[in-house]
C-alpha cells in the first residue's frame, strides 16, 4: 500500500530516514523508526504470521498492540508485536509460523474455513471481542 | 518488592487522564501518569476532524490540536507522563503493577484514577481473520498517525460516529470508500457527518452486514446481504464488492479490566459496563476514580469534562482543595457537561427511535437511511432559506451539542440561542458578508452559502472542500447531489483558503439556476465517479 504523499489536513508526510531489513531474506527498505508493521505494509505486505493450529493468516488488525495478529519472528525472537515494534536498520523479520520461524509443510489451503478465533489477546483486553458479538445481535 | 509511593497516580495519557492531572496539579497535588502508548493523547491523536460542542468544549478545533494543547499544559504543570508503560495490576490498597520494557514496577499512591479508555469491538463474519480485515482505529494509526494508506477500495461495516468519521478520513487519504454497510435500520451517527460521505458518492447499506470476506491469503472481496429484524440473511439480497480492505467500526465497549481486578463495583448501563461511580468518578474503594470512556463511552469533549471532574475531586479528597473550591468547580463543570448531553444523541436517548426534533419537526428518514436529506425534505427546516443575495443554507437538521457556526458569524445571520443542541436558524433579513467563516468552523460541513444571479440564469454555492488537490479557479466539472450524483455542470469560480479557515478549502462553485438548492459537492470533469 502506498504512503500518503501530501494530506488535506495533516500536509506533506514527513520522509523518514530509509534504512533496508529483511523480510524472510528479502531485501526491503522503510523508514527507520516506523512500526516495522508499516514499512511491510508499504512493501505490500499483509501476512504477518500463521496460526498455530489451523495455519490460518494474519495480517495487522489493531494495530495499537492489543490483538497480537502483527506478531512475527524479530531478530530470531518470536512473538514481537511488530505494530508497535520500531524499525531499526539490519532487522531480520521473518514470518511466523505457530510459534516459531519454520514455515508449515502447507500453508494456506485450510485457511478460509470457517475458523474459531485463533486471535490472540492482550494480557488484559481478552473479553473485548466477545462483548461486541452479544451486542451486535442482541 | 520494592515498592515507590506516588501521590497522584493516572493510568491512561488520553484525554481524560491527561484534564484529571491537569486539574489535580493545578491544586498542588503531585501526579504521575502511564501510558502504554509511545505518544500521549489516547484517541485525540488520531482525530483529525473539527469538534462538535461549543467554545468551552474546544469545538470546531482538530482533536489532535486539542490533545497538542493537552500535553503543553501538563507539561506547564509538572505532570510527570510515562510512556511505554502498560499497568498490569491494580489492587484496592491503591497499589499498581506497571510493566515498561520487560521490567515490572509496583508503585503505591494516595489516588488513582482509571482512564483507560476504550477497546474496539469486533463483529464475527465468514473471513473474519483474514488480514486486510481492520479496526476502525487501526485505519486511523496508519493513515493520520504513520501516513500510510490503510487500503486502496475500502468497505467500512459500521455506521456510528466513528464508522462515518474514518470513512471521511479514508477518503482524504485518498482511498476510495466503495460502500459503508451497517446492521441496524438507522444510521447510529450524526446525520452531518453521514452527508459528507454520502455527498461523496459513497453508497449506504443499512439493514445490512457482510457475509463473507473473500480470499484465502488476504482479503480480495466482500459480500454483503441484507438481513431481516432478526439478523437473518435475506436469500438474494447478495452483493459483492472488489475490495482489499475491510474497515470495522462496530463500536466500543470500557477498558474495564484492571478496575474489575481490584473488585469496585460494577454496573450494567448503556454506556456498558461500567464501574459504578459518582459524578466525579469516584468508585466504590476511597481514593480510586474512573473517568472518561472507561466510565462509560462517550467523547472527547466529555471524556475531558469528567477527568476535570476526578482531578478535582482527588485533590480534595487529597486535602488540597476545601470543600467550597471543590463544589464551586464542580458545578461550572457539571453545566458544561450537562450541555454536551443534551439532544437526540445524548446517552438518554440512546436506542430510542425519534420522530421529531426538540423543535417539532419531522425528522429526516432518507437522512437515516441513507446518509442524505432529501431535496425537498431540506425546506423543513429553519437553516434553510431562498433568497437571491448570498446567505447561509445550514443542512443541520438533528440536535446536536454544537454551535460554532452561531459563533462564526459576526453578522448574526446564524442563531442557535443559548440551548446549543437547539436547531441552527439561518436568520431572515440579515446580512450575510461573505466572508465564509460559519462554512469553515461547522465541524459538520453543513452550511453552504448559496446566491442567484437571475439575468445570468446561473447560481453560486459555496462549499467546505477538505481534499487534494484543490480544484482551480476556471476549472470545469460537475455539481453533485446530496447523494453525491452528478447533477449539473459547474464551474469553479473561486477558492478561498486561509489560515483562518484552519485547513478548509471554500470551493465556489457556479451551476444552472435551478440547481442551487441541489448541488452541494462538486467533482473534476475527468475525475472518474
Ligand atoms: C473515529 C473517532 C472519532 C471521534 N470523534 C470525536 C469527536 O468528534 N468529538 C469527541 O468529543 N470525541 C470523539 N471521539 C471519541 C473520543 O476520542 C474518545 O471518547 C476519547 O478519546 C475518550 O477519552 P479517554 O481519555 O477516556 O480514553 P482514550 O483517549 O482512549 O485514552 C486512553 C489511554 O489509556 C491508555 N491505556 C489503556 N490501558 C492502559 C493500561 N493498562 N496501562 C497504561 N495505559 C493504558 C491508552 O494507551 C490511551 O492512551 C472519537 C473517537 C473515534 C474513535
Ligand atoms: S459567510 Fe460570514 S457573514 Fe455570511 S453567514 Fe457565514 S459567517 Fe455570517
Ligand atoms: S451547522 Fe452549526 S450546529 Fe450544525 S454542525 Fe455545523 S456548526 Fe454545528
Ligand atoms: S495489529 Fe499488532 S497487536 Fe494488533
Amino acid at each position: 500500500m502506498d504512503r500518503i504523499q501530501n494530506h488535506p489536513i495533516l500536509g506533506e508526510s514527513p520522509v523518514g530516514k530509509s534504512v533496508t531489513f529483511t523480510y524472510d531474506g528479502r531485501e526491503l527498505t522503510g523508514y527507520e523508526g516506523e512500526p516495522i508493521a508499516m514499512a511491510l505494509k508499504v512493501n505490500g505486505i499483509m501476512i504477518h504470521r500463521y496460526t498455530a493450529k489451523r495455519h490460518e493468516p494474519r495480517g495487522i488488525f489493531c494495530d495499537i498492540g492489543r490483538c497480537t495478529d502483527c506478531v512475527m519472528v524479530v531478530d530470531g525472537q518470536p512473538n514481537v508485536r511488530t505494530c508497535i515494534t520500531p524499525l531499526r536498520a539490519g532487522m531480520k523479520v521473518e514470518t511466523q509460523y505457530g510459534a516459531g520461524a519454520e514455515p508449515f509443510p502447507e500453508n494456506a489451503e485450510d485457511a478460509m474455513r470457517f475458523a474459531k478465533d485463533e486471535r490472540g489477546s492482550h494480557p488484559i483486553s481478552e473479553d473485548a471481542g466477545k462483548d461486541a458479538r452479544e451486542e451486535k445481535h442482541s | 518488592m520494592k515498592i515507590e509511593r506516588k501521590e497522584f497516580i493516572v493510568v491512561g495519557a488520553g484525554p481524560a487522564g491527561l484534564s484529571a492531572a491537569i486539574e489535580a496539579a493545578r491544586s498542588g497535588v503531585s501526579v504521575t501518569v502511564f501510558d502504554e502508548n509511545a505518544r500521549p493523547g489516547g484517541q485525540l491523536f488520531k482525530q483529525i476532524h473539527k469538534f462538535f460542542g461549543s467554545k468551552e468544549h474546544m469545538a470546531k478545533i482538530r482533536g489532535f490540536r486539542i490533545g497538542e494543547e493537552l500535553l503543553r499544559e501538563a507539561e506547564e504543570k509538572g505532570v510527570e507522563v510515562v510512556l511505554n508503560a502498560t499497568v498490569i495490576g491494580l489492587y484496592r490498597e491503591k497499589e499498581i503493577q506497571v510493566q515498561i520494557g520487560t521490567e515490572v514496577h509496583h508503585y503505591k499512591a494516595d489516588a488513582i484514577l482509571i482512564a483507560t479508555g476504550a477497546s474496539e469491538n469486533m463483529v464475527n463474519f465468514r473471513g473474519w481473520t483474514l488480514p486486510g480485515v481492520i479496526g476502525a482505529g487501526a485505519a486511523q494509526t496508519m493513515m493520520n498517525l504513520y501516513h500510510v494508506k490503510p487500503g486502496n477500495r475500502i468497505l467500512m461495516l459500521g455506521s456510528g460516529n466513528v464508522g462515518l468519521v474514518v470513512s471521511y478520513q479514508l477518503m482524504q487519504a485518498g482511498c476510495e470508500v466503495v460502500a459503508l454497510v451497517d446492521a441496524a435500520p438507522r444510521i447510529g451517527g450524526y446525520g452531518v457527518h453521514a452527508s459528507k460521505v454520502a455527498r461523496c458518492g459513497v453508497p449506504f447499506y443499512l439493514s445490512h452486514t457482510i457475509k463473507e470476506a473473500e480470499g484465502t491469503d488476504c482479503v480480495r472481496g466482500v459480500t454483503i446481504a441484507q438481513i431481516d429484524a432478526k439478523y437473518q440473511f435475506i436469500p438474494g439480497t447478495e452483493k459483492h464488492f472488489d475490495v482489499d480492505t475491510i474497515c470495522v467500526a462496530v463500536g466500543l465497549s470500557p477498558m474495564t479490566q484492571l478496575l474489575k481486578m481490584d473488585g469496585v463495583e460494577m454496573a450494567d448501563t448503556r454506556g456498558g459496563y461500567i464501574p459504578a461511580c459518582d459524578e466525579t468518578g469516584a468508585t466504590s474503594i476511597p481514593g480510586i476514580f474512573a473517568a472518561g470512556d472507561v466510565a462509560g463511552i462517550e467523547e472527547a469533549s466529555s471524556a475531558m469534562i469528567e477527568g476535570r471532574m476526578s482531578g478535582e475531586a482527588v485533590a480534595a479528597y487529597l486535602g488540597y482543595a476545601s470543600a467550597d473550591e471543590k463544589a464551586l468547580r464542580e458545578k461550572e463543570l457539571e453545566e458544561s457537561l450537562g450541555a454536551l448531553r443534551q439532544g437526540m444523541f445524548a446517552p438518554k436517548n440512546r436506542g430510542k427511535k425519534l420522530e421529531k426534533t426538540d423543535e417539532g419537526i419531522e425528522l429526516s428518514e432518507m437522512l437515516l437511511e441513507k446518509g442524505y436529506i432529501g431535496d425537498d425534505e431540506i425546506k423543513r427546516f429553519p437553516g434553510y432559506r431562498a433568497e437571491i443575495k448570498v446567505h447561509p443554507v445550514l443542512e443541520c437538521t438533528q440536535n446536536i451539542p454544537c454551535n460554532p457556526c452561531q459563533t462564526a458569524c459576526r453578522k448574526d445571520c446564524i442563531s442557535i440561542g443559548d440551548n446549543i443542541t437547539s436547531l441552527p436558524i439561518s436568520v431572515k433579513d440579515s446580512t450575510c458578508i461573505d466572508c465564509g467563516m460559519c462554512v469553515a468552523s461547522c465541524s459538520g460541513q453543513a452550511i453552504f452559502l448559496v446566491s442567484e444571479n437571475p439575468e445570468k440564469g446561473t447560481g453560486e454555492v459555496t462549499i467546505p472542500y477538505e481534499f487534494l488537490p484543490l480544484p482551480e479557479v476556471g476549472e470545469k466539472g460537475y455539481g453533485l447531489s446530496r447523494s453525491g450524483q452528478r447533477i449539473c455542470d459547474a464551474t469553479v469560480r473561486r477558492v478561498r483558503t486561509s489560515k483562518a479557515y484552519d485547513g478548509t478549502a471554500l470551493v465556489t462553485i457556479e451551476v444552472p439556476i435551478g440547481y442551487t438548492d441541489r448541488a452541494r459537492f462538486y467533482r473534476k470533469a475527468d475525475e472518474a465517479q
